[in-house]
């Protein structure tokens, strides 16, 4: 062996470093190989050339791409609607460069500076929900300018504005205290404010206490107070700075951290935030005359499963001839295991210990579940409704054997079917990076109608969903970041504990996801004629 | 004054838009941890952008960037020298300095990449990409796919290496 050749333990040493897995060891015997051997240090830069490139690519992707590979490509154009916008590195330096432009140019004030005497407005105010003062306590209402460095207070309430020149729309909730430092900054000492940035206003800053939070063309919320503070990203990318010169992090869509006082970090996804989401417990396994039954399907725990991928969906792709076949055909159920005979109790929250309550327990969790839930049911009004929703992984609700609605994440098979639907990451939801999801407009009568939903999960045990209903013409209550409270969509009166829980998971929601809901007794579609060989094979 | 303020950042946007990818994978040889990248890269961003006013030749960008992503490497492995496994100094400076005078094979070894990876059947692509992702871990991978992690580091390894012989191969084609 020359000194310059290299052995296969050689080459498998350069992956073991790329991978971060080396042992003591073996960065010993790494060490001796690089300082000797000018071959496996040309190799390693090669290598690591590659690792940088999946590292981009995964960066400016993300697991869309993933997605996409296992789609035909009749599905692709569908599929290049849903891609969500991602955020070039170059905009980190556009932001850099804008923040140094801004300390040159003297645009900044830092919180305890006096306010320059710019007697041109930065922002008016839109909406006014309670008592909101500026400068000198003077008294802020519709239309009202606002000046840089003006500090505004609410003691109650929210107020709305939007800032003239980069068109950053704020709604910013009371308890508050915040400083609109110029038309591209505003200091947060107390409160929550929402953010949406078009992108003239690329680079805007929301200063915090020990952080420092900077847009980089996207949608977000901010909440300080005297215990820290808190950020989640609604839609693209921000950077995140501390006070202390710590090196910067960039977040993504669906992400949110929190930053104490002592500058610790805890950063969570939205897959962690629908593991802590309260899971309505009563029993689904009460079916009863007025009940949409169903049952969940998985496959056996000895099942051999040919998973590829992690994301791959064995089992919802297991069930598309059910609903080729308008939910006639269920011979593809055949190979599965059943549950218990389930009832439909709505869906909302998290389901990650349903595959016990239900009985389907043992099943091979990889494989994923899927509850099917059919009937008939009568809407309780004829006109013209939609569906609104999302779930991690599958959510597909069908009229007469028709499939008219999907809210399923990116790796359910059932985008496949090509259900026409329209995110709305504007909609805050924190469990949904892709904001809800909404179907079309549906016409019916008063007459019963076939009602199949399919819900459930690719593999894994971390599942959420929520499934609601809108009757066109109708008002909701909206929640502060103007979502309408939507009913869920039941088919049957939840009981008095079940009613309980669901309120408990309304105030989880709102209060640590930003999505809500309502529970609306006239919304409910009833079952009729309900036939019991509609649920079993 | 503002004016020129602003072309010189404008310039050094574009100039770091152009070296960037090259640069990235420069950082990444000498980065034990993926997750370190990002953050030497920031570091290199910023410290380039403050003293960008001192570089008279814009042609030698990339050759100055990557004396200063020297220095940020150097920094950020006496960081984490005591609580991690991190390559020797002298290890890292001479992996730095030869790769400064390689950027233009980076820049084609990129392109060429990009071609390689086009022709890679898609579940590997998409095992490399979930891979490298920051929100999957290998672990988790591997319980999802019922594979051990070493397995799943014996395929990322597979793809590396078939990649590098692709790019080889078409870097070779090119310079006949």
């Amino acid at each position: 062996m020359t000194k310059n050749s290299m052995t296969k333990n050689d080459e498998d040493l350069l992956h073991r470093y790329l991978d971060g897995v080396l042992t003591p060891s073996e960065l010993e015997s790494l060490e001796e190989l690089l300082r000797s051997n000018a071959t496996a240090r040309a190799q390693l830069r090669s290598l690591a050339t590659i690792d940088a490139k999946w590292q981009q690519l995964a960066m400016d992707e993300g697991s869309t791409l993933a997605s996409d590979t296992w789609l035909r490509p009749q599905d692709q154009s569908n599929k290049r609607n849903e891609r969500r916008r991602t955020i070039p590195l170059w905009v980190t330096l556009t932001v850099i460069a804008a923040s140094l432009a801004i300390a040159a140019f003297g645009w900044f004030l830092p919180a305890n500076d006096p306010a320059l005497p710019i007697d041109t407005s930065i922002a008016r105010v839109i909406r006014v929900e309670g008592l909101a003062t500026g400068d000198k306590g003077r008294s802020l209402s519709q239309g009202t300018a606002l000046f840089a460095g003006e500090v505004l207070s609410m003691s109650s309430g929210l107020i709305e504005l939007a800032f003239r020149d980069s068109g950053v729309h704020v709604i910013a909730t009371a308890p508050l205290q915040v400083k609109l430092n110029s038309d591209k900054r505003m200091a947060l000492a107390n409160g929550q404010v929402k953010l949406v940035v078009p992108p003239q206003g690329i680079g805007f800053v929301v200063d915090t206490e020990k952080r420092r939070f900077i847009d980089l063309g996207t949608s977000f919320v901010v909440t300080a107070n005297s215990l820290g503070s808190e950020v989640l990203v609604l839609d693209g990318k921000i950077s995140v700075e501390s006070t202390d010169h710590e090196p910067a992090s960039l977040m993504n869509e669906g992400e949110f951290a929190k930053f104490d006082q002592n500058g610790r970090t805890k950063k969570r996804t939205a897959s962690r935030l629908s593991l802590a989401l309260p899971e309505v417990s009563t029993a689904a396994t009460n079916v009863n005359t007025r009940s949409l039954a169903g049952f969940a399907v998985g496959y056996h725990p000895s099942a051999e499963l040919n998973k590829e991928h992690i994301k791959e969906d064995l089992i919802g792709r297991q069930l598309l001839p059910l609903i080729h076949s308008g939910f006639q055909n269920t011979s593809c159920l055949q190979p599965l295991q059943k549950s218990e005979p389930i009832s439909f109790r709505g869906i909302a929250g998290a389901y990650h210990d349903f595959p016990q309550r239900t009985g389907l327990e043992p099943y091979a969790e990889p494989g994923g579940w899927l509850s099917w839930y059919h009937g008939n049911v009568v809407p309780p009004r004829s006109g013209r409704y939609r569906f609104w929703g999302y779930a991690d992984n599958h959510l597909m609700v069908a009229i007469n054997g028709k499939p008219i609605f999907e809210g399923s994440r990116r790796d359910s098979s059932f985008k496949e079917l090509g259900i026409s639907r329209t995110d709305n990451p504007a909609l805050p939801c924190l469990i949904a990076p892709a904001g809800f999801a909404c179907s079309d407009w549906i016409e019916v009568t008063d007459q019963p109608l076939q009602l199949d939903i399919l819900f459930g999960e690719v593999g894994g045990s971390i599942t959420s969903g929520l499934l609601l209903i809108e009757r066109e013409g109708e008002n909701y209550e909206e929640t502060f970041w103007g979502q309408p409270k939507w009913p869920l969509f039941l088919t049957e009166a939840p009981g008095e504990e079940e009613t309980t829980e669901l309120h408990r998971l309304r105030g989880h929601m709102e209060e640590k996801t930003m999505g809500s809901f309502s529970i609306a007794e006239d919304a409910i579609w009833k079952v009729q004629d309900q036939k019991p060989s509609n649920t079993s094979e | 004054m503002e004016n020129n303020i602003t072309d010189s950042h404008e310039t050094f946007l574009r100039l770091w838009m152009q070296h960037e990818p090259e640069l990235r994978a420069f950082v990444r040889a000498c980065c034990p941890k993926a997750q370190e990248v990002d953050d030497v890269m920031q570091e290199v961003s910023v410290a380039a952008l403050r003293k960008f006013s001192t570089l008279d030749n814009h042609s030698a960008f990339g050759a100055w960037a990557c004396l200063i992503a020297r220095y940020e490497l150097l920094t950020a492995r006496r960081r984490h020298a005591r609580d991690r496994l991190v390559l020797s100094e002298d290890i890292i400076t001479m992996l730095a300095d030869e790769g400064a005078c390689e950027l233009d094979l980076r820049k084609e070894q990129l392109q060429a990449l990009e071609q390689c990876i086009a022709t890679l059947i898609p579940a590997r692509r998409e095992l490399a990409i979930t891979a490298y992702s920051k929100e999957t871990t290998i672990r988790e991978m591997a319980k999802q796919m019922r594979k051990t992690e070493g397995s799943l580091y014996q395929m990322l390894a597979r793809i590396r290496m078939e990649l590098h012989r692709c790019v080889s191969r078409k870097m070779a084609g090119a310079s006949v």
